[in-house]
């Protein structure tokens, strides 16, 4: 499964990247060459566990459970859109997947992450939460925030942060002054960042505190995209020794836990799933007009319902 | 039956509420072992414990960023922004996450809480201690904004809040903190969210020469003070309390001014932009051909609030005075 999680991100981050090209989606936040951090962190989840991502790891809800189909028609803003075409892709809601919901505000999630694993503290639920975010939320003050609080009131919290080198590091200088363990993990090895964050994890449940992990990745530029989709199960792993599907690729190969036959399998299997979804979304009509006005508060008020009447009393067609 | 101050009035229905619902938890700066800054909380943390009364760091954006975690759990925080001019650090967490959650996930997400927030001046506090920033969150899709200006209503509405499935923001006037007192029941009871109550009310036969005086928080008292200055001047005022400023309860305000053919709005906030220029838009829309005057507006000023000047900056009784007789007479 974790060998298929990373195939299904690869691939669909890619797919996405093409769509996002050709206008088919809005935007697309590529995870190409940082699928490990983000299948780790995800996978390292016990059942009961939380896991809060920003936009970029879209990918955990998909690792929970979240089916390809829903995403995309998510991407697309489909009637089919649990969002309702409400938000921007990436940011697909999978609360029955025990997944947080993603922001468009880097870093916002963070200390709702706290919170959340807060309250768990709080009800004596054997919760736990993992925190998913890049070097772009690092500088925020909602990551001070939710450190700070994670350090005062040690709530059963993981974070883990993707960087790639283009931000100075002060991760462990942070974690010591807010009195958080602290680790770094090679980024691009999904087994060394999946025992890592099980590690943490057990230390943040068993009430001591949490602990901020620092992933080096290596991330993917998106040209490589096209190719990326173009090209078959084995030749979509050659891009180098710090791609994380080679790093996992060798390690399954050396213990002869996948052949090139399997390998073949699961790439046309995962490819064929994208494609179905891709084609069940382009086909699915937009949200009704109506959902708009939906969700604002639990019930439509009056002043929107007029807003709405205003709006549908207009007999020029767009 | 008993008297109450403000204070008392929401201390207890935080108390009622906290006893009825183990969810419900208070949080903020100094809200626990002393009670909070103007004692609104006090004795609540001996009651109920480190766990459902929590002192935080000084960080508005921590508090409210946990806070909404604490909801998407199943909490229902009941946040304290020591005073509402030091909301803004937690801002965008009020508008970018907690307003928006249930809609950007088309219902799947839902942060639940009541941000509980002193507001307004005349207490010496200076520019950050004195501001009423109201607008900045009724211009917010998904926000409700209440702000009572009596015991009774400030606990039956903050028990409404608190069960009310929208996230809401809960302004006191603190200027009236103390001095608003009234009989407040006790127990539970609820005063209904968007419903405006009129406190003083002109009959029929005074259509057309009566003026609609409309205000909420510490301000309602001025607009009656004005009132029985204006009735000497042999013009009289029906007084609107919105109690709810949104969504607001346009119905009440509508039928008042069809039947007095006058409007006047006053606020503490500044003119531009203020809940005033949104009500007047509302009244024109509802009401034009009834208007006998032009609305007017009684409001702070568009400046940074005052230090030594506050009570000339503030929109008390003897502005609020001639603006009334000048709609009457218009």
């Amino acid at each position: 499964m974790l060998y298929r999680h990373m195939v299904t991100l690869r691939l669909l981050s890619a797919r996405m990247v093409d769509l996002q090209r050709t206008s088919k989606v809005a935007l697309h936040t590529s995870c190409l060459g940082e699928e490990a951090v983000i299948v780790a962190a995800a996978l390292a989840a016990r059942e009961s566990d939380w896991v809060f991502p920003g936009a970029r790891e879209w990918g955990a809800a998909i690792v929970r459970g979240l089916p390809i189909e829903a995403y995309v028609h998510h991407a697309f803003g489909t009637s089919h859109d649990v969002a309702k075409g409400h938000s921007a892709p990436d940011h697909p809601p999978a609360r029955q997947y025990r997944v947080g919901p993603a922001s468009g505000v880097a870093g916002a999630h963070v200390p709702q992450a706290v919170g959340a694993a807060w309250a768990a503290k709080i009800k004596k639920d054997d919760v736990a939460t993992i925190a998913v975010f890049g070097d772009a939320a690092n500088g925020t003050g909602d990551l001070h925030n939710a450190l700070n609080f994670a350090g005062v009131f040690k709530p059963a919290c993981v974070f883990v942060c993707r960087v790639d080198g283009r931000v100075p590091r002060t991760t462990h200088d942070r974690a010591v002054a807010y009195g958080l363990a602290s680790a770094r993990v090679d980024g691009s090895d999904v087994l060394a960042v999946l025992a890592l964050v099980r590690a943490a994890l057990a230390r943040a449940t068993s009430g001591q505190g949490a602990t901020l992990i620092e992933a080096e990745t290596h991330p993917l530029t998106p040209t490589l995209a096209d190719e990326i989709w173009q090209r078959g199960g084995a030749e979509l792993l050659a891009l180098g020794d710090t791609d994380p599907l080679v790093v996992l690729r060798r390690a399954l190969e050396r213990d002869k836990l996948l052949d090139a036959a399997a390998d073949e399998a699961i790439a046309r299997d995962v490819r064929a799933a994208i494609d179905a979804a891709v084609r069940a979304a382009e086909q699915a009509a937009p949200p009704a007009r109506a959902t708009m006005f939906e969700d604002v508060y639990a019930k439509v008020p009056a002043h929107l319902e007029a807003q709405q009447a205003q709006k549908e009393s207009a007999t020029w067609a767009r | 039956m008993g008297q109450m101050n403000l204070v008392q009035a929401i201390n207890d229905a935080l108390r009622v509420e906290m006893k009825r619902d183990d969810r419900v938890v208070v949080m903020g700066e100094d809200v626990g072992r002393v009670g909070g800054v103007f004692r609104v909380t006090a004795g609540l943390w001996e009651e109920f414990g480190d766990d459902r009364v929590i002192d935080t760091p000084l960080s508005e954006g921590g508090i409210l960023g946990t806070a909404i975690g604490m909801a998407l759990y199943g909490l229902v925080p009941v946040p304290e922004i020591q005073f509402s001019d030091f909301i803004f650090p937690g801002y965008d967490q009020i508008v970018s996450e907690l307003a928006k959650m249930r809609w950007r996930s088309g219902g799947e997400y839902v942060a639940k809480m009541v941000v509980r927030t002193p507001v307004g001046g005349g207490i010496r506090g200076g520019l950050y201690h004195s501001q009423s920033p109201e607008s900045l969150f009724i211009h917010v899709a998904g926000l409700k904004v209440v702000c009572p200006s009596n015991p009774y209503d400030a606990k039956g509405l903050l028990l409404a809040s608190i069960r009310d499935p929208d996230p809401v923001l809960f302004f006191e006037p603190k200027r009236v903190y103390r001095a608003a007192r009234g009989e407040v029941p006790e127990g539970d009871y609820t005063v209904e969210l968007s419903k405006a109550k009129v406190v003083r009310e002109v009959d029929a036969s005074k259509k057309g020469s009566a003026v609609t005086v409309i205000a909420w928080g510490a301000m309602l008292y001025e607009a009656i003070a004005a009132a029985e200055k204006a009735a000497e001047q042999g013009v009289e005022c029906e007084i609107i309390d919105l109690r709810t400023l949104w969504p607001v309860d346009i119905e009440t305000i509508a039928a008042s001014v069809k039947k007095t053919g006058r409007v006047v709005v006053v606020h503490e906030a500044p003119k531009t932009c203020g809940f005033g220029a949104e009500l007047i838009a509302l009244v024109n829309e509802h009401c034009f051909v009834h208007l006998e005057a032009p609305p007017m507006r009684v409001t702070g000023f568009d400046t940074p609030f005052p230090y030594t000047l506050e009570m000339d900056y503030l929109p008390l009784a003897h502005r609020i005075l001639p603006a009334v007789v000048e709609t009457a007479r218009f």
